[in-house]
């Protein structure tokens, strides 16, 4: 057994990656099980699922700090749930049409300071509850934005989702967001 | 108050915490989700994968993909030899589903109308005092998005066109009714100050998103029943 662990270490390049990849999955797995478990109905399908996340989340590890935290659990949420989305999206060929389909231009976000003060606790309640209310797949990516701080191609590449649906989700919710605000 | 990008985090940032308080414990978590030891290589296998040097992987990838070859080539000339050739019909059908909240409709196409190059199409009429504004064409999806505008801005018109699958739209609250574009029942539906309007024929998907609330439903088809091939996408 210790002869053949030492060969596969021997293949690899960096010993702190593979390290961290092993804790990231041996942490979260049965997470991302209970994620998968909502989308597919099988183990098989499960399995295939938690295997294509965990392909995403090493593509995307630089976005890992440290693997026992509420940011890095959330991470592994969305991409779970998003590649469960995802995958049954391809597998049905399934466009999905909402009446809300025509997007304006809004600016990109600024620079992220690590503390905001709330002027007004209503406001901010009825901001919380908003965003409580964004469908899911909203909600998901604009945690993947303002929380992990993802560029726009690399959550196209966890959500599968494409470009332009990516800055219609994030331009349309953060209408709804700041309309939720000015009431 | 303002939606700054803090406030945004920040708000964010306890929804996270709110929704992860509500998960099972770590506990409760490999209870209910045993994980096989099986995957647990497989996974330990990507793993090692991600970390071998690039012609290590190619080396092992291509190996394998030898030993498919054979073993494929082995099993179409035993089936050759054993079976008699069936006939290939092309079948393309068209399925429309009514439930509660969503209404679909579906295509189903053979592979070869798939591979076949998008052809755009675009209206002969458009309701008075509108522009276009934009027309996008993405061959590798095999897509097209039309934009129009009314020219004192009051009112938008977006026409989309997909190759194949399935088309879904959340019609819980909508006001739903059959519409007939090319000889085909359609799907018209109105919710609030917008209405949609759905249809296919053999190789496309279509739909008109209007918001404008002073369309009616007969300008809608007419604008629908009036789309041609314009443009071959490149």
């Amino acid at each position: 057994m210790e002869k053949l662990l030492a060969t596969l270490l021997a293949l690899i390049d960096d010993e702190d990656d593979q390290r961290k990849f092993e804790a990231v999955y041996q942490t979260y797995k049965h997470l991302m099980f209970h994620v998968s478990n909502d989308y597919f109905h099988t183990q098989t399908e499960r399995e295939d699922a938690v295997q294509e996340a965990f392909v995403r989340i090493i593509k995307n590890f630089s976005k890992i700090g440290e693997i026992d935290c509420a940011q890095t659990k959330n991470f592994i949420i969305l991409v779970m749930r998003s590649t469960c989305i995802d995958l049954l999206r391809k597998d049905k060929e399934e466009v999905d049409v909402y009446f809300e389909d025509i997007s304006a231009d809004t600016p990109t976000s600024s620079r992220l300071k690590p503390y905001v003060e709330i002027e007004n606790q209503e406001s901010y309640e009825r901001l919380l509850h908003a965003i409580n209310a964004l469908p899911q797949n909203y909600r998901d990516v604009f945690m993947l934005r303002y929380l992990n701080e993802l560029s726009l191609t690399q959550i196209t590449e966890i959500t599968g989702l494409n470009l332009p649906n990516i800055k219609k989700i994030l331009q349309r919710g953060r209408k709804k967001l700041s309309n939720t605000l000015k009431e | 108050m303002e939606l700054t990008d803090e406030l945004l985090h920040a708000a964010l940032h306890q929804v996270m915490l709110s929704e992860l308080e509500e998960l099972p414990s770590q506990e409760e978590l490999a209870e209910r989700y045993p994980v096989s030891r099986r995957f647990d290589r497989r996974i330990m296998g990507l793993i090692r994968e991600e970390e071998r040097s690039p012609f290590t992987s190619k080396l092992i990838r291509y190996s394998k993909r030898a030993a498919m070859f054979f073993l494929a080539l082995l099993v179409t000339a035993f089936t050759a030899v054993m079976s008699v050739q069936a006939a290939r019909e092309w079948l393309i059908g068209i399925f429309t589903g009514m439930f509660n909240t969503h209404t679909e409709i579906a295509i189903n196409q053979t592979k070869s109308a798939k591979d076949q190059p998008f052809l755009g199409y675009l209206p002969e009429v458009i309701p008075e005092g509108y522009i276009q504004t934009s027309y996008t064409v993405n061959e590798k999806h095999k897509m097209s998005i039309l934009k129009y505008e009314e020219e004192d801005g009051s009112g938008e018109i977006l026409i989309r066109q997909y190759s194949g699958g399935r088309l879904k739209v959340d019609t819980e609250g909508a006001r739903k009714e059959t519409a007939w574009v090319w000889g085909e029942e359609a799907l018209y539906a109105e919710k609030k100050e917008r209405q949609i309007l759905l249809w296919t024929d053999s190789l496309y998907q279509f739909y008109i998103i209007a918001i404008d609330g002073e369309l009616t439903k007969s300008e809608l088809v007419e604008i629908a029943n009036s789309m041609q091939i314009q443009v071959q996408a490149e």
